[in-house]
Formats: structure tokens, sequence, C-alpha cells
């Protein structure tokens, strides 16, 4: 996996809107009185816009490496949020993995987290006897859960894990576009934004 | 006909629903099986994996039995490809299911919808088209070949292509073009 290049690597930071998607099937038959709709999701995702004020050609070089590197949308990464100026947002019922059994690292949805719960199956586990907690400790430098004291239960298979948490938010993501050229893809960052496309986390 | 479980049936008939269906495609021995839910789904011990596919319209015949039952599946990453160029999959089996999940996303029922198709199954490069069909005699165009060792005409497992017949007037009978 990797990052989306580190804001300290490029001169100006980003504004970054973020669009939660979800997927609902609505039934083609519908009138104003009776409207079916079916939840195709569990967990939403998360699209981003990534706009920078003016971008100096050298920055935009090295966010045009960096498409390149992911073959366009094949290839996904980590894009973390900017630093807020204020304290972290909340987030809540955040999708962190799924369970097979064997598996006792987990990436976490985020970074720099200053208060977190974990649930396995909804059910709430205590940090330090049921899971550890490693701030950083993950890829990317995204916090990361482990399993690994021999005292802890691996998550079997199947089960959901998923957490609260206050911190910086990790979204796993693609670009959105597979054909640029270098001045229309550097344009793009200064003007409507370049598109990043949700996944889920991993 | 054959009745759904109450808590599904009373779900369909809400206006917000939940629920998802469970593929199984069983061939030589090895099964397939998937979930058009975003994330995996473990039910009697199976674990379903997401893929997308998209089911059409069960077909039964009046003796109440399901005579076509066409499922497409997603094969962009061709991993189905192998097993029906290099296997048989001529005679597999299918269940389709359908799960009810609650809003904390435990499975509150499931259940069968239709299962244990004899099959063939045909097959293009990024849809895996599946058309069990149950017996022989259900003439669809392209999907039947002539076999040399037996003489007679069956199913055809194909890779996007389809076969072509002609009238014999020879022979009097049907053969492949």
């Amino acid at each position: 996996m990797a990052k989306f290049p580190e804001y300290s690597s490029i001169s100006i930071t980003p504004r970054v809107v973020v669009k939660i998607r979800w997927k609902t099937l609505k039934t083609q038959f519908n009138d104003e009185s009776v409207e079916k709709r079916r939840q195709k999701w569990l967990y939403p995702r998360r699209d981003v816009i990534v706009r920078y004020n003016h971008i100096p050609k050298s920055d935009g070089e090295t966010l045009w490496e960096f498409y390149n590197a992911r073959k366009g949308s094949y290839s996904s990464f980590n894009f973390f949020l900017p630093e807020p100026e204020m304290s972290y947002p909340t987030y809540t019922g955040e999708y962190v993995g799924e369970g097979d059994g064997s598996t006792t690292d987990f990436n976490m949805p985020c970074k720099s987290a200053v208060t977190h719960t974990i649930y396995i199956d909804g059910v709430a586990q205590n940090d330090g006897s049921d899971y550890n907690y490693t701030v950083g400790g993950g890829t990317d430098g995204a916090d990361k859960i482990d399993f690994d004291d021999s005292a802890m239960v691996t998550p079997s298979d199947g089960s959901i894990i998923t957490a609260d948490f206050q911190g910086i938010l990790k979204i796993r993501c693609t670009f959105a576009e597979d054909i640029f050229e270098f001045e229309t893809f550097r344009d793009l960052f200064v003007s409507t934004g370049v598109e990043l496309r949700g996944v889920l986390n991993e | 006909m054959r009745s759904l479980v109450s808590a599904v049936v009373s779900e369909l008939q809400s206006s917000e629903v939940r629920i998802f269906h469970l593929l199984d495609i069983e061939i030589e021995g090895t099964h397939f099986r998937y979930t058009d839910c975003d994330i995996p789904l473990v039910v009697g011990g199976d674990k379903y994996v997401p893929r997308a596919f998209f089911a059409d319209a069960a077909m039964h015949s009046s003796e109440e039995i399901v005579d076509k039952f066409t499922v497409d599946v997603d094969n962009v990453d061709r991993v189905l490809v192998n097993t029906f160029v290099g296997g048989s999959p001529r005679n597999g089996t299918l269940t389709y299911s359908i799960v009810l999940l609650d809003e904390n996303h435990n499975i509150v029922s499931y259940d069968v919808l239709e299962s244990t198709l004899e099959s063939y199954w045909e097959s293009d490069s990024e849809v895996q088209d599946l058309q069990p069909v149950a017996g022989i005699g259900d003439t669809v165009l392209g999907m039947w070949e002539y076999n040399a060792t037996t003489g007679g005409i069956m199913p055809s497992a194909s890779i996007g292509e389809e076969d072509y017949w002609e009238y014999n007037e020879t022979t009097g009978g049907i053969m492949p073009k």
C-alpha cells in the first residue's frame, strides 16, 4: 500500500472536500406514494476532491509521478485528511476489517487517534486485554490494532471489526480517472480538483 | 410452490429492505461462494466473499421445478475462467440464497431460493454467464454441441463462442455446422 504524497513534501497544504457515498437500489416503479429502497452497502465509501490554491511545477511533477506509479485508477493508496486546526473530529462505527481466524494485525482507518473503542461484531473490546492499540504502528503510519498476546482471541472468520475514534481519518482510495495529460492533471489540482474514489479500509 | 421464511417475507414487504444474496457455485467439488454484500458474510459456516452478480428471474415449468435460472457473475479477474476452460462445469450445482441482516449487520434469517440445479454453463470474457438448465431438451440456440463419441447432442460449455446447426438432408438429422 502506498500513501498520497506527504503534505510536508508538497509546498502547499491542499483543500480537501470529502463526500460520503452510499449505495441504494430503488424500485423503478416508484411513484409519489410508495418507494421501495434496498440497502446495497453496509459501510459507506468516502470520495475526496483535492485542490491546491496554486501548485509549483515541481510539486505537480511529484503528484504526477505518484499518479503514474498507481497506474491511474488501478492501484489503491491511503489518503490521510490534513491536520485539523481545532481538535480532532470523532468518527463512529468505522469499518476496520474482517477476521479470518488467523490474521491478528489490522490497520485502523485513522492515525494519531486520541480516543478509540474497538468492536467485534458490535461488542466493545477492552484495550490491553482484548487487543493492543499502537498509534502510528500500521501501514503508512496508520494506527494499528493487534491481537498478538497469547491471552487474546484472534478474530474469528467472518467477524466484523469496527471502531469509534477521535483522530485523523484515513481514506483508502484510488484515483477516479485513468486518462490525464500532465498539464490537465496539474491544472485540475488548482481548478476543480482531482477526484479520489474511496474503497473499503484495508 | 414453496414458501420463504416469515422474517424474509416481512422484510421484502417493507419499504426499507436490507437483504443480500448468496451464490454458491459448486463445480467438481470446488465451491465458489459469492455475496452481493459489500463485506464477506459467513452463513452456515461457509464464507461468501463480495462479488458483483445479477440473477435473472427463475423460470418454472408446469411441474413447478426451475427450468432455467441465469446468473451473470463479474469475472473481471478471470477467477472462473480456469474452472470453465480446464474443468468440467457440466453438471455442477448452484445454490442461490437470500440472507437478512439487522441494523447491526448480524444475520437474522437465511433461506435458500433455488438449489441443486443440474447445470450447463456458458461463459464470456468479463461476465461469467451461468445458465443452469434442468435436463436436456431445453433448446437454446448456440449452447449445444454434437458429441462424436456418443452420437448425441449435448449441452456445450463454450467460452465466448456459439455453435451453429444445420439440417442434414442425407441423414435427416441436425448436425453442427
